[in-house]
């Protein structure tokens, strides 16, 4: 089977947001807890292999690899109605299980203590495929595991598989509420350099904005993990729903990804979705025509990024990808294409050729919804770029203080100098330049006669 | 007819008229497809009368008109409204007149000789204008001549052919001439008997018995002496008699008042002689005995006339008026067998003339029911012919009189299905629309259809059981039969519709073919892709069939089609022709620079195994019916077309994961690149869109119109056409019915590919360069490989750097995309209804290539104003 996607959950936050992905998928194509094909589901026309594969007794099995350093989160797992949803061989808990406290060095050399178990893991299940197209690395950035050996896995794997796609879904810490993980801004910074550097797409999911779309939207006063980890898999199962259900177009991840990124630094996707419903409260039934949907996509209030206000109005969208799932006539697309265009909503690139392009895709029959449409949006927005320059501020903040570096000098790699920190500094300082270079018309020469610094990210290479 | 045969069809005449260098074939053509087809024809007389005014034989195009009336053509009343219409333009009589002096003599030569057994497009020459019609005819039909055989040659081999099979009338019939009742002396009186003495000499009251004696002899078909008949010059004429000049002059008066009544005998038993006989068909044959039966009460009036003379109680006054209530009758019979010997009618013509005539003694009561019974009569054979057909399917009509002809020309084993049914279809069974009896002209598309629907009925192996009725009966209003041919109609229709959509699953195979051919089933094209990509690059003689074969079948497996009941029924095919050539040969209609160029470039062309590659579909009958060949055809352009953008746009996605290796270049190398990217990334959203314009907004929106007219349909035709209308919308909305949109549309995708391969070889030198495989080992970085190699060979300037050549094929996508939007939006401006300018919105969508047209012009005036400052 072709294209199947491998994914890989690492540390407290990628598992949490992977259990819910999966049990989402389950749902939608008809599986039952333990990975048998519920009697209902027989003979679809889904693409179940894409994420699935099937044990010698029929039962279905994620291709997921779930990697931590402490079992908190694993054991939850394993103690809830899926345990046996998933290859028991595929589940690797470190040993000792102290977890990396919250320190991206540490989760980092973890990393490279576990390098051949973790690759058996991976290379059996990529080898049990049979044309993998990607890697799903889902993790949050702000903590020790997802963060450090994330971005190990990342280097690792890029340079392993460097003909497959890597795809994060990477959670960004909460800014609006102070944190209890004190290095933070050390831990993001570190992490974002791995995935200019070593990912394809990066999928934003923010966790500030999730937050506040929980409360503003979904009117849950204090949202809980599960809650928001529900908004996640959402996400992860509508941008995954052309590869399950297969149509004319957008049937394999690249097909999805590559027109979204011109140009492969600027590969950091923001999300919005609606309508957005929650699962106890019966939402006043609106009516979802296509155009509405696709105007409230491009809401801010939707996106799933919160990104600092534009002052001067100069950010724009570099490309956009909405998947819309439901009963859908094409020329009710064609109408609010026509609609947005003449009144200008959505502000383009003047470098290249920018639309909003829309793939239509069926949704689960075995999973009740109350509106018609729903839809999806995968956007490539310069503004994200302020996100980055947040978590620079912060980083630089504490750097210049040299607060909290204790324990980093504790790690190899961090025993002689503080020079990779700096170097990641330099990775995204670079990163928010194109981006707000890519507001402007001449990108395309951007940067030729700057003279070469930071060369580091070339010896990085293999 | 569709659009391109007119196109086609124009094309032709105005060849012929030698008009090429005046007039352009796309204006006409524009006109013809959106006036309606049928012209309202009421006063065709009056235009005749007009026609013949100008005419320098006014007579004679108006007999001529009345002649071809009478054979009941229905191309006369457009053929004449034509003529008319040339006559009134100007701009036509000007322009033909301006083609006349490049006529040869040899055309006009073979142009007088096929007038002679062809019908109605070569009447008696018609001087209109002063411009000779009937040379422009001629070149017409010699440029039609072995097209289409003419229907009356036609018929009169086919009459060869079958006369041998059938019986004819025994040869002494014609050596006997006394066997006739049609005054068969006449003309030989002179030379064999004796002279008899005048009658002027007898006293007036004997002269009246003598000629009431000749008279009754006259009246039953026999020379008299002193009443004779003139030998006829031909045998529709009329034929004249003569009296003895020295009779009294007041009987002789009297007398001549018989011979109106005598030339209709003669006319009607001339009628009567001939068609009783096998030559022309049981039609005329069932007629003639409906005659012979009013001529035989008619000799027993005579023989009743006898006896009264024998009696003496008859005189000519008397005689005259015993007779009158005949003469009625015999005038209509007369005037009956009159228009059907002269228009040689057969069959259903001849039943159309007994149609009308009917029709038009309605008031007179007495003679509408003696044309009532006529009619009758004629058309008893001809129901049964019809009952047969539209009750069994089969046609048994040995002398062509029947308005369905059966061509066994092929039988279902040597041919494929889909082949067979093409034939089937369109050929097996023909409609004669000269046969039609003017009665059936409504119900003839029914008629054909009952029986062909019957016939595949019972060829896919089941029991023919149509509704039991009476036997079919001529009615003036049309009431009996018209409910009996409905009802087997809707019983064959109704079964046949069943029989396929329920037995054969129609639907079922509908969407099993859209499935692959509308590329509805993404994952396996896409896995199928993947295997057989490196197969097709290849030069299509290298090209291993069965290799595809078991990839595909692999592919079918593995994918979600998988579940389609009928996958094992999809098969590939290598065709010796890229798309273009067969759009372009299917339309025969040359582009402007085709015209300049030449058409010899397209065969030289060596073909990838893409370019010849396409799907085919293995149907079998009687599904194979709505599959023709040429639906498959269109079926497979339709791919084809698809397929190409799609496997460009899964290269170029191979081209965007390569790319990710820049990311870790540093600055400023890894900036080198965006130009490139910036191009790919064109690209990429150039092939997307066009591929979700054509699947989403045309092929699936005309697939849920057509499912739902499916729906809803009665009958087979209505499938088949339904269908069609589906291909034909799909074609000209993906862009493949223009050929200079075609073309260019391909030449971008082309170049997308080219683009492709080429960046995907440079991104393979650098990796040679790298693992120390290449010459070119001791370059340090990438960059410098991938700005040094040598070029592709989709590039003409192999020297060019990787930047020159990036910005060329750059040059190269930015003219020809803009050449498709202009010629996009200038469609769009003459046509509304095409959906095509939502491909320019989506592609325009930030007006990017809007500002990139403006800037091109502006820079070339620019160059221009110092060029010429």
């Amino acid at each position: 089977m072709p294209s199947e996607v491998i994914t890989l959950q690492l540390g407290q936050c990628g598992n949490q947001i992977g259990f819910e992905f999966w049990k989402k998928l389950c749902a939608e194509h008809g599986i039952s807890s333990e990975g048998v094909l519920e009697d209902f589901a027989t003979e679809g026309v889904d693409r179940k292999d894409v994420f699935f594969y099937q044990a010698d007794d029929e039962h279905y099995i994620p291709r997921a690899v779930l990697l931590d350093l402490e079992p908190r989160v694993i054991n939850t797992i394993m103690n809830s109605p899926y345990a046996k949803l998933y290859n028991p061989e595929n589940i690797y808990l470190s040993k000792h299980g102290g977890g990396a406290g919250n320190n991206w060095g540490s989760g980092y050399s973890h990393g490279e203590r576990l390098f051949d178990e973790i690759f058996d893991i991976i290379d059996r299940e990529a080898e049990g495929s049979e044309n993998l197209e990607a890697f799903t690395v889902c993790h949050s950035i702000a903590g020790g595991t997802g963060s450090g050996l994330g971005s190990y896995m990342l280097e690792r794997i890029s340079e392993r598989y460097p003909k497959k796609l890597v795809q994060t879904y990477s959670v960004f810490p909460n800014l609006a509420e102070s944190s209890d993980v004190v290095v933070q801004p050390y831990n993001s910074l570190l992490t974002l350099k791995r995935l200019t550097l070593n990912a394809d797409c990066v999928v934003v999911l923010d966790n500030t904005a999730l937050n506040r779309i929980a409360t503003d939207r979904l009117h849950i006063e204090t949202p809980s993990f599960t809650q928001i980890n529900s908004l996640v898999s959402t996400i992860m199962s509508a941008s995954t729903a052309t590869l399950r259900y297969p149509s004319y177009m957008n049937n394999d991840l690249i097909g999805l990804v590559a027109p979204l990124i011109p140009t492969p630094r600027l590969h950091f996707l923001m999300t919005g979705y609606t309508p957005l419903t929650n699962d106890h409260e019966e939402t006043s039934v609106r009516k979802t025509t296509v155009l509405d949907v696709m105007r409230r996509l491009l809401q801010p209030q939707n996106m799933m990024v919160s990104t600092t206000p534009d002052r001067n109005g100069s950010h724009c969208y570099t490309s956009i990808l909405n998947i819309i799932q439901g009963e859908v006539d094409p020329t009710q697309i064609h109408k609010s294409l026509q609609r947005i265009r003449e009144r200008k909503l959505a502000q383009f690139i003047p470098w290249g050729p920018a639309s909003i392009q829309v793939a239509l895709s069926r949704k689960s029959p075995y999973v009740t919804t109350s509106h018609r449409v729903s839809g999806l949006m995968l956007a490539n927005h310069t503004s994200i770029s302020t996100l980055f320059a947040r978590t620079l501020q912060q980083f630089d903040k504490l750097r210049k203080r040299e607060a909290f570096l204790d324990q980093f000098r504790k790690e190899a790699m961090f025993q002689d100098s503080l020079d990779e920190m700096d170097d990641s500094r330099d990775v995204i300082q670079n990163l928010v330049d194109e981006y707000t270079a890519a507001t402007k018309s001449d990108y395309l020469s951007w940067g030729m006669n700057r003279p070469g610094s930071s060369a580091a990210g070339a010896q990085t290479l293999a | 007819m569709g659009e391109f045969k007119i196109h086609h069809a124009v094309s032709e005449l105005i060849d012929s008229l030698g008009l090429t260098d005046l007039v352009a074939p796309e204006k006409f053509v524009k006109n013809l497809v959106t006036s309606p087809s049928q012209v309202q024809i009421s006063n065709t007389r009056e235009i005749v009368q007009s026609l013949a005014a100008v005419s320098s034989n006014p007579a004679e195009i108006i007999n001529k008109y009345e002649e071809l009336r009478d054979k009941n053509y229905a191309e006369l009343d457009p053929f004449v409204l034509i003529l008319s219409k040339m006559k009134e333009s100007k701009t036509m009589t000007r322009s033909v007149r301006a083609g006349l002096p490049k006529e040869s003599a040899k055309n006009y030569c073979t142009s007088t000789d096929s007038n002679q057994g062809s019908g109605p497009s070569t009447s008696t020459p018609i001087v209109v204008g002063g411009v000779k019609l009937k040379e422009l005819k001629s070149r017409l039909q010699t440029a039609s001549e072995g097209s289409v055989g003419h229907p009356v040659i036609e018929l009169a081999e086919k009459r060869c052919t079958t006369n041998e099979i059938i019986q004819r009338n025994p040869k002494w019939f014609q050596s006997r001439p006394f066997l006739s009742w049609d005054y068969p002396v006449a003309g030989l009186l002179d030379s064999h008997l004796l002279q008899v003495a005048p009658l002027g000499n007898v006293p007036v009251g004997d002269q009246e018995r003598i000629l009431l004696e000749e008279l009754l002899y006259v009246l039953s078909g026999f020379d008299g002496d002193y009443i004779r008949a003139l030998p006829l010059s031909s045998n529709i004429d009329e034929r004249k008699f003569e009296i003895d000049e020295s009779v009294d002059d007041s009987l002789k008066e009297m007398v001549r008042r018989f011979f109106p009544i005598l030339a209709s005998y003669s006319i009607i038993e001339r009628f009567y002689e001939s068609r009783s006989g096998f030559d022309f068909g049981m039609v005329n044959d069932a007629l003639a005995s409906a005659i012979g039966n009013l001529v035989h009460e008619y000799r027993i009036f005579v023989c009743q006339l006898e006896s009264l003379l024998l009696k003496s109680e008859l005189s000519l006054q008397k005689a005259w008026y015993l007779l009158q209530p005949n003469v009625a009758t015999l005038h209509q019979l007369h005037h009956v067998t009159l228009s059907l010997m002269r228009a040689k009618a057969q069959g259903g013509q001849v039943l159309s003339v007994l149609h009308q005539q009917t029709m038009e003694a309605m008031g007179n009561d007495k003679q509408q029911k003696l044309l009532l019974s006529l009619t009758r009569s004629a058309a008893q054979p001809y129901w049964e012919i019809l009952q047969k057909w539209i009750y069994q399917g089969s046609v048994e009509d040995p002398y062509l009189e029947f308005m369905v002809e059966d061509h066994q020309v092929v039988s279902m084993d040597k041919l494929s299905p889909t082949a067979y049914s093409d034939d089937y279809w369109e050929k097996r069974y023909t409609l004669r629309r000269d046969r039609v009896p003017s009665f059936l002209l409504p119900l003839t598309d029914q008629i054909l259809r009952t029986g062909k629907y019957l016939n595949v009925i019972k060829q896919c192996g089941m029991k023919v059981k149509p509704p039991k009725v009476d036997d079919l009966c001529y009615t003036l209003d049309g009431f009996g039969y018209k409910e009996a041919i409905e009802k087997a109609y809707s019983y064959a229709s109704e079964t046949l519709l069943h029989v396929l959509m329920q037995d054969y699953d129609l639907l079922g195979r509908l969407k099993s073919v859209k499935y692959y051919f509308f590329l509805n089933a993404g994952d396996f094209i896409l896995h199928f892709l993947s295997l057989c990509g490196a197969e097709l690059v290849k030069n299509v003689d290298d090209v291993m069939p069965s290799r595809l074969e078991s990839l595909l079948e692999l592919a079918l497996r593995t994918s979600t089609a998988n579940a389609d009941p009928f996958k094992d029924d999809l098969g590939l095919e290598l065709l010796s022709y890229d798309l273009t050539t067969q759009m372009v040969r299917i339309l025969s209609i040359q582009t402007h620079e085709e015209r300049v160029d030449g058409n010899h470039s397209m065969d030289h062309v060596r073909l990838t195994g893409l370019e010849a590659f396409s799907f085919m579909y293995r149907v079998r009958w009687p599904v194979s019916l709505v599959f023709t060949t040429k639906v498959m055809a269109c079926y497979q352009m339709i791919f084809r077309h698809l397929f190409l953008t799609k496997y460009v746009e899964n290269l170029l996605g191979r081209v965007w994961i390569s790319h990710k290796i820049v990311r870790n270049y540093a600055f400023p190398t890894s900036q080198w690149y965006n130009n490139a990217f910036a191009l790919r990334h064109r690209m990429l959203h150039f092939i997307q869109n066009l591929l979700y314009y054509i699947t989403v907004e045309v092929l699936e929106p005309s697939w849920q119109v057509f499912v739902e007219k499916i729906r809803k349909v009665d009958n087979v035709d209505q499938v088949i056409s339904t269908h069609m209308e589906l291909l034909n919308i799909c074609m000209k909305e993906s862009m493949l019915t223009d050929p200079a949109l075609l073309q260019t549309a391909t030449k971008l995708i082309k170049l997308c590919e080219a683009f492709a391969h080429f960046i995907l070889k440079m991104h393979r030198h650098a990796k040679e360069a790298e693992m120390g495989l290449s010459s070119l080992a001791n370059v340090t970085s990438l960059s410098e490989v991938l700005l040094t190699s040598p070029g592709d060979v989709f590039l003409q300037e192999n020297s060019d750097t990787f930047d020159q050549n990036v910005a060329r094929m750059e040059l190269q996508f930015t003219t020809l995309l803009a050449d498709l939007l202009h010629r996009i939006a200038e469609m769009g401006h003459e046509s509304y209804d095409s959906h095509m300018l939502t491909l320019l919105n989506r592609l325009d969508f930030n007006n990017y290539y809007t500002e990139k047209v403006i800037q091109f012009t502006l820079k070339s005036n620019q160059t221009d104003e110092t060029i010429s400052g």
